[in-house]
């Protein structure tokens, strides 16, 4: 290759579209939001996300407001995974009236008794393999 | 929505169970009635995710027939040149958005998806931003309010993406304390029209506006223009004061305070310099 010719795939390389950027965390937590999505819920474009170990324990502060009722649902990355998510009080009661569940994905639907922060704790734990993968968590109102 | 997950046939809804009431996370303090995050067993993630004024505009819908159409504001744009002045003045015009929608005002939502652009071109955010606003347009000529919804929703968090990845994080922050000032202005305007405590709770906002105030805090080590966010950073603390006072049942008084502060502040904000 001569040196035009690398210049000219180096020039029509920069020009390619750079893939979207997907977050298949992101997209599990969208399927199983799609039900209630079609009932009326309003989904969030902000969400949360990261990555974790198997088993870890994370913890997000969301303000809620009494009147609504809100949806948060949670999507990881590995198929073969065993969820869990619940919303508290700042009592640090649980307020969750009802969990859904699917494939890499989980959520919980929640009608704040009143408004103000609330916590809501999750755990992945991996039923194969180890080391760290991505989720994300996202919400919807009504 | 959009529905990107390439396994889609393969999802089904395996559960639907009821909880009971009363389970306490390990995090909770023994006795206390208190959910104690430092002794949480695991990551307490820092992000916010910011209401967005719809949230609580919802609310009020049921709560009685708010008179939408009253609370919009019809001025030209200030001309800026600084960017933080921008960047409030862009949050008060997004949520301005989200007000013309309530009123399902064609004409505003399409003044307001250009007025976006425009200060999205003067941040360097405006190829972000140019599909949300073509999309409110689109939908706004149609009455799509869900659409115009979920687009501002979006604008508001393409720009604030821009912004940290432009290592702006800074002007992220004005942008939503520019929306939840001009949100929470017209929600006090909203609950002094007809003040019940019910509509009242939905300004049990402490911990939030101690993070907005943290955040102005922060910007002002940062950024070199800083009168305007003094003034924004003592308003919050005031209106922090206020929810803490109240322990979740603000007073008439209350609210009209409140009502006053964020004036003042979305005024400063959108005043011409």
């Amino acid at each position: 290759m001569n040196l035009r010719s690398l210049l000219l795939c180096l020039t029509l390389a920069s020009l390619a579209p750079l893939p979207a950027e997907v977050n298949d965390a992101h997209s599990k937590a969208m399927e199983i939001a799609d039900a209630p999505y079609k009932k009326g819920f309003k989904v969030r474009e902000d969400y949360w996300k990261g990555d974790m170990k198997s088993g870890e324990k994370k913890a997000v502060k969301a303000q809620l407001f009494k009147g609504n009722e809100y949806w948060f649902w949670l999507g990881c990355e590995q198929d073969e995974a065993e969820m869990t998510i619940d919303v508290f009080n700042a009592a640090g009661e649980k307020i969750s009236v009802e969990t859904i569940a699917a494939i890499g994905a989980t959520g919980v639907r929640v009608v704040p008794p009143k408004t103000g922060t609330y916590t809501t704790i999750f755990t992945i734990t991996l039923k194969k393999g180890k080391g760290k993968f991505n989720w994300a968590l996202a919400f919807g109102y009504r | 929505m959009r529905i990107t997950h390439p396994f889609s046939l393969l999802l089904c809804v395996c559960a639907l169970q009821p909880l009971a009431a009363q389970d306490k996370p390990s995090a909770a303090k023994e006795g206390s009635g208190e959910l104690d995050l430092s002794k949480f067993p695991g990551q307490v993630m820092e992000d916010v995710i910011i209401p967005i004024p719809s949230e609580i505009f919802t609310v009020l819908d049921k709560l009685g027939d708010p008179d939408w159409k009253r609370e919009i504001i019809t001025e030209n744009l200030p001309k800026f040149t600084d960017r933080a002045d921008i960047a409030l003045l862009l949050g008060t015009v997004v949520a301005d958005g989200f007000i013309a929608v309530q009123a399902e005002d064609a004409k505003n939502v399409e003044s307001i998806g250009r007025e976006v652009l425009e200060l999205a071109k003067i941040l360097g955010v405006k190829d972000a931003v140019i599909p949300h606003c073509n999309a409110i347009l689109e939908a706004s000529k149609k009455n799509d309010w869900d659409v115009v919804r979920k687009e501002l929703d979006a604008t508001q968090k393409t720009v604030r993406a821009q912004m940290e990845k432009m290592k702006d994080a800074a002007l992220a922050e004005c942008v939503s304390v520019g929306g939840w000032l001009r949100g929470t202005q017209v929600v006090t305007n909203i609950i002094g029209q007809k003040f019940t405590a019910e509509r009242a709770e939905l300004l049990n906002q402490a911990e939030l506006t101690e993070y907005f105030r943290d955040s102005m805090e922060e910007a002002i080590t940062k950024l070199s223009k800083t009168d305007k966010l003094k003034l924004i950073s003592s308003g919050l603390a005031q209106i922090h004061e206020i929810m803490l006072r109240g322990n979740e049942a603000l007073s008439e008084e209350s609210v009209a305070t409140i009502q006053r502060i964020t004036t003042d502040l979305v005024n400063r904000i959108t005043a011409k310099n």
